[in-house]
């Protein structure tokens, strides 16, 4: 499996160029104004990436009277996608990249209960106000699902707090990973589709975080919240759900990862060959070369592991988190680098520079913390050791 | 964060054992360690007490308004002393010496990288003036901050020498031969006119006394580099962009503009002697730069070990967990590391300096002692200190020190300096990165988030590895200086 040698097939490359595209006419002008602001959320940017088929290319279309498969299916355009968004803007990246996750489980179930709200996603979506779907996952202690969700007469009441819901606050729905049984562990999950204007449902806070800022995090509240009984899905089978969506994330934000690098050593390759220091430019110092080579040579091995982990047919858990933790520590490396060859300048936010560090680190922590996915990789490599 | 948890914290040993090297000293420096443990106890608690709780608000302010800058904290430690640190006690300053210096500067920073900042450019814009070895100047400038305190009103110092297009090239003696200079002096009656831009000046924006380069002849930067002080309120002195930084937002870097100043003489340095002023302020600030930079690692390992001991994930604490514990000993690793080698750079200054604060032939450096000392037991005297007497000594002690210029006995002692200060500034600026991204892992997904305090960590040690020369153009300093410790030979003959 891990012998596939493949270039981008052509529709790629053309998904690719456009995405470039529309990075830099509606990311690459405001990266700086979103950071400085993030309580202005983007809409016009979801808008046009709704209509340039951004959140919904990875849902299934609809064919006269029956749902058909995606535009693009699988987890390599999302790749190439993320890549080109982040090189000019992670924050921005993420909002498509959060969508994805939210709306990907409707994909995933393939059961009628989950089909059922796909005519109205994609109907929200190519609207003038589109909704987004956000994933809620996390809780207090990592790995842990207490937020239940109880039979009531008319449907589930949803109870529970959820930590850093990416879109938490901005989403029209609130994918939320719940239990039915808090001592019975897996089995027992399902996922609860909320629309966020249901009663019982709350933004708590939102927290100002490190990086990434356009793209919010919300902890979110459900206080005895009730959803139709048509809303929970994938009862009994939501823990292979949940791992695929991980394993999603983690190919998103190994992209993010990639892109932010990628972003911040053009933007330091194209200085150091203007910046004159040490009576020459300071790209033939070989103290400046060599950071910038060390750039390249991490940037390509990341992205050469992400593509071929993401375009397996059925692309495996394991060898994306691998990519996650080298993407994401490589990308805070090669930051730190693409700043230091600005200098001063690199450290002053006018510059665009100093977020790609701190962009790049926030890949490092989620979806899933780099620590846990080491944990993940050893436990599947020893099951497929059997050692 | 609460400091009360931190008192048996492992980077909170007593002075003595934190530099174990101080158990031996104590014999022989009784009153010196006593000073030193004081200097720490002191910072300790004003970082504890003063800085901590604001550090996040402020911070966040800043972020908010690059141009607002803490008078408060700045008062606040005006009144501990930390403006009147190295000056004599009898002239009103507390008496404390490099190595308190870098104790002060690594408490305030384990709190906040940006107001520990904040009293260490003030340190650096002092040192590039005692660099003039001028009493007058000295006079003036020293007892404008003594007062200032007497007052209740901060009079800071910066040194600017930054400019847009060099940064490592005036911080190097053989780029500033082909660096793009836009600042200049020129000789006019009774002084010096002159116009400057320079950016990214820590303190800038708020200092009363800047210390500044310029040349007088930019096509021969290295022959006319020369060293001047001015004051905020000078005509033609005006404060460009308070810089948006990614940390550190405590302190302001700030551009600023000279137009036509006029520099009375004695303002200014001795003509092409302001690379050399540079060096030697260099020699003496790099190592302080260290202690920055471990305070900041410092701050980061203390908020990691709260969280961890405080936190749990799957019933146990964190601090029990294996990798959280390879993850606390490599940052103990680091932050050990980099004590010594600031420690190593502050003692050295004290120890060699003779090549720095003073000419190295003893033949010189006793009468200068004695002036010096004759200068500051009648400060702030009578006028007899300010006459022409004086002042034709001070400037023919100014005159025999800069002749001692390639004497080989002083280029080997401020190579040996300048070696240990870069060692030191860049092991405390990769100390301060990586402790910090290690800290970060430890409190998992909750690390980015502001309240933690982590991020900011982060974000305060990247500039470490930028300022006071990058670490780059420090890694070469080093074998420079070594190589001119190959030629002139280690040791005397």
């Amino acid at each position: 499996m891990s012998s596939q040698i493949f270039t981008l097939p052509d529709e790629l490359l053309e998904f690719k160029k456009s995405a470039e595209r529309f990075a830099e006419k509606l990311i690459l002008p405001n990266a700086l104004s979103w950071d400085d602001d993030p309580a202005q959320f983007p809409e016009k940017l979801v808008r046009e990436g709704a209509q340039a088929g951004l959140l919904s290319y990875h849902l299934p279309v609809i064919e006269e009277d029956r749902l058909g498969p995606p535009v693009f299916p699988g987890l390599l355009p999302t790749v190439v996608l993320m890549e080109e968004l982040a090189a000019k803007d992670a924050g921005a990246a993420m909002i498509f990249g959060a969508h994805i996750l939210g709306s990907l489980p409707l994909a995933l179930i393939k059961d009628a209960a989950a089909e059922r709200f796909i005519p109205d996603i994609l109907a929200s979506i190519e609207s003038p106000k589109p909704a987004l779907m956000a994933l809620a996952l996390h809780e207090s202690e990592a790995a842990e699902v207490w937020t239940t969700a109880s039979k009531v007469e008319d449907g589930y009441a949803i109870n529970g707090r959820k930590r850093l819901v990416r879109l938490g606050n901005v989403a029209g729905h609130i994918m939320t990973l719940v239990t039915r049984d808090t001592d019975a562990g897996p089995a027992a999950w399902a996922l609860a589709l909320i629309p966020v204007d249901t009663q019982g449902c709350y933004v708590e806070r939102v927290e100002k975080m490190l990086g990434q800022n356009i793209c919010p995090m919300a902890d979110v509240l459900f206080e005895n919240c009730v959803i139709p009984r048509g809303n929970l899905l994938a009862k009994n089978k939501a823990q292979p759900i949940i791992e695929e969506v991980l394993a999603a994330a983690c190919a998103i934000n190994a992209a993010v990862a990639i892109g932010t690098a990628r972003g911040g050593y053009q933007t330091a390759i194209h200085y150091a060959a203007e910046r004159y220091q040490g009576s020459k430019m300071i790209i033939e110092h070989d103290a400046v070369s060599g950071m910038l080579t060390d750039m390249q040579v991490r940037i390509a091995a990341a992205r050469g592991g992400l593509l071929q982990a993401a375009a397996h047919p059925n692309p495996s858990r394991k060898e994306l988190a691998l990519s996650k933790i080298y993407s994401s520590e490589m990308a805070v490396q090669c930051c730190l680098d693409a700043v230091q060859v600005l200098g001063g300048y690199g450290y002053m936010h006018e510059y665009g520079q100093e977020i790609r560090i701190r962009d790049a680190q926030m890949t490092v922590h989620y979806e899933e913390t780099n620590q846990s996915l080491r944990q993940l990789v050893n436990d599947k490599t020893r099951e497929e050791l059997e050692i | 964060m609460d400091s009360s948890g931190l008192i048996n914290c492992p980077t909170r040993l007593p002075l003595e054992e934190a530099f174990i090297r101080f158990k031996l000293l104590e014999k022989k420096h009784k009153r010196l360690l006593a000073r030193l443990k004081q200097s720490q106890a002191e910072a300790r608690d004003f970082a504890d007490m003063e800085i901590l709780p604001i550090a996040l608000e402020l911070d966040e302010k800043v972020g908010k308004d690059t141009e607002f800058y803490d008078w408060d904290i700045t008062r606040k430690g005006m009144e501990r002393g930390f403006l009147t640190y190295m000056f004599p006690t009898f002239i009103g300053g507390e008496g404390r010496m490099l190595m308190d210096l870098c104790l002060m500067l690594e408490e305030l920073c384990c709190a906040c990288g940006g107001v520990g900042l904040l009293f260490g450019a003030h340190w650096l814009g002092v040192g590039g003036m005692l660099m003039s070895f001028d009493m007058e100047m000295y006079y003036e400038i020293f007892k404008s901050i003594v007062e200032g305190k007497k007052r209740g009103e901060p009079i800071l110092c910066a040194a600017a020498v930054t400019e847009p297009m060099a940064g490592s090239d005036v911080e190097d003696r053989d780029d500033i031969k082909n660096a793009k200079l836009i600042s200049t002096a020129k000789k006019v009656e009774g002084g010096y006119a002159i116009n400057c831009h320079k950016v990214f000046i820590s303190d800038g924006s708020v200092a009363t006394w800047t210390a500044i380069t310029a040349a007088l002849d930019k096509d021969r930067p290295q022959e006319t580099y020369t060293g001047f002080v001015v004051n905020k309120n000078w005509t033609g002195f005006s404060v460009g962009r308070w810089e948006k930084k990614m940390g550190q937002k405590a302190s302001p870097a700030a551009e600023l503009i000279l137009e036509d100043v006029f520099v009375p003489e004695k303002f200014a340095g001795t003509e092409g002697h302001g690379m050399d002023m540079t060096i030697g302020t260099l020699c003496a600030s790099r190592g302080p730069l260290g202690a920055i930079s471990t305070g900041i690692a410092r701050g980061a390992f203390e908020r990691a070990w709260l969280y961890a001991m405080n936190n749990k994930s799957g019933g146990q604490r964190l601090i029990d967990k294996q990798w959280v514990q390879m993850k606390l000993a490599q940052m103990l690793i680091l932050i050990q590391q980099s004590r010594q080698v600031y420690m190593d750079a502050a003692m050295a200054m004290e120890v060699l300096n003779f090549g720095v604060i003073h000419p190295a032939p003893a033949w010189i450096s006793k009468p200068a002692g004695l002036m010096v000392r004759t200068w500051l037991n009648h400060y702030p005297g009578s006028k007899i200190m300010r006459t022409e007497i004086v002042s034709s000594l001070t400037k023919r002690f100014r005159e025999k020190y800069f002749a001692t210029q390639g004497d080989p006995d002083r280029e080997r002692i401020v190579a040996k300096l300048m070696v240990l200060a870069s060692i030191a500034k860049v092991s405390g600026a990769d100390t301060a990165v990586e402790v910090s991204r290690l800290a970060m892992d430890i409190a998992g997904h909750e690390a980015p988030i502001r309240e933690i305090g982590l991020e900011k960590c982060l974000r305060d040690a990247k500039l470490c590895q930028i300022y006071e020369g990058t670490n780059q153009l420090n890694r070469a300093t080093v074998i420079k200086y070594a190589l001119d410790l190959d030629k002139l030979g280690v040791q005397a003959t």
